[in-house]
């Protein structure tokens, strides 16, 4: 930098805060030496900077009560990883299954775990007549049947219960999913009692893709009417 | 470096950086209580570490940013939730008094909301300069390159100034 050329506030800040690498301090020192633009800067600038500094100092700091054992003594403490022992486990499990998978044992141990850990997901079931499906439906539920019916309804009715009821007058094979039921009714002639919990924010009745009921918090919408008070009867045809 | 020259060098950045870094931290937050169990924090990651990062100062600072950001978000949700509970309260009550306690309180607050108006980044430089760091550890933080912290440093003081005699200005 030539002497003569007026250094940046930032040099002279950086030369008030002694901050100023030694090269560039010297041509900085002696140009402020032979100007006086430059040293009211200065003056300029340290005035400003310790007003900062003061009013940062109104700021109220309390002594800290910084003891540096609790931290050595948290530091050395063994992390608990779970994300690594769930990993871990979750490898002996699989190398254990893959080693004996097809072992009777495993399988029954398998299928125990499965009951135990999904009971509201079974593979498919074929409920006893008279007992139904029921289960908690979730922000969305849907109730969804595989084909068209030559014969049978629909009778859906709202009650201030917690479980959604499907109770049919024969048997239907069933899969209960995360987000409601697919019933299997191909061939079936049966009907269905259907009981929505009220408080249920979103039901849907689908039969082969067509949406034939469906609730959105109070509001609902049927292909019937009601035929009495919250409660609606759909032909399946 | 072997686990006793670590050891050697943890506790001597304690002695000579904890109380710098509480400084920096409770400006930043403007809580005591939260700026030390941050401090904490930090010293406890870099026990962890068991290795001592290129810039030990700086390092921590990063660290103690991340803290705040993330306690931030927290805080952010707390105040919100507070607000619409306020909002049904009854407005009024009577006026603190204007003794030289209550100016004192209203200069301190103009200082905290005239550093909440600066972007976080020149409120971090004010406030790691006031602590004491040195433009190197100050740009390694802040990823900036020293040259340019002098003149950061000059537009950002200018700032918080202005934004405080607006603030102490209008409420006196």
């Amino acid at each position: 930098m030539s002497s003569s050329a007026h250094p940046p506030d930032g040099d002279l800040r950086a030369l008030l805060d002694g901050e100023l690498p030694a090269e560039r301090r010297a041509d900085v020192e002696q140009h402020a030496r032979a100007c006086a633009g430059c040293r009211d800067r200065l003056a300029s600038l340290d005035a400003a900077s310790q007003e900062t500094h003061a009013l940062l100092d109104l700021l109220p700091a309390a002594e800290p009560d910084l003891r540096i054992d609790p931290i050595v003594r948290r530091g050395r403490r063994t992390r608990v990883r779970w994300g690594a022992i769930a990993a871990a486990l979750a490898l002996v499990v699989a190398t254990a299954a893959g080693a004996t998978v097809g072992r009777p044992y495993v399988r029954a141990f398998l299928a125990r775990i499965r009951s135990v850990v999904r009971p509201t997901s079974p593979p498919l079931e074929q409920p006893a007549h008279g007992q139904g499906i029921a289960f908690v439906p979730g922000p969305s539920a849907e109730i969804t049947f595989d084909a068209p019916q030559a014969a049978g309804a629909l009778r859906v009715s709202l009650a201030d219960t917690t479980e959604l009821v499907i109770d049919p007058t024969a048997s239907v094979p069933y899969r209960v999913h995360p987000g409601g039921v697919i019933v299997h009714n191909r061939g079936s002639q049966a009907s269905y009692d259907i009981v929505v919990p009220r408080r249920a924010p979103h039901v849907r009745i689908l039969v082969s893709g067509r949406v034939l009921f469906e609730k959105i918090g109070s509001g609902i919408s049927a292909t019937a009417p009601p035929e009495t008070v919250g409660r609606y009867v759909i032909t399946l045809q | 470096m072997s686990r006793e020259g670590f050891d050697r060098a943890f506790h001597a950045l304690f002695a000579d950086r904890s109380a710098r870094l509480y400084r920096y931290v409770s400006g930043v937050s403007g809580d005591t209580a939260m700026a030390e169990d941050i401090v904490q924090e930090c010293f406890v990651k870099l026990y962890r570490r068991g290795a001592m990062p290129d810039d030990p100062p700086a390092w921590l600072v990063t660290v103690a940013n991340n803290l705040l950001r993330d306690d931030q978000r927290r805080v952010s949700r707390r105040r919100r939730l507070t607000l619409t509970r306020s909002a049904d309260l009854p407005l009024g009550g009577a006026a603190p008094p204007a003794d030289a306690g209550a100016l004192a309180a209203e200069r301190i607050e103009s200082v905290r909301q005239a550093l909440a108006r600066l972007p976080l980044r020149d409120r971090q430089l004010l406030l790691m300069r006031h602590a004491g760091y040195r433009y190197r550890e100050i740009a390694n933080a802040l990823e900036l390159t020293p040259s340019s912290v002098g003149t950061m440093l000059v537009r950002a003081g200018e700032a918080f100034r202005k934004a405080y005699h607006e603030l102490f200005g209008a409420s006196t």
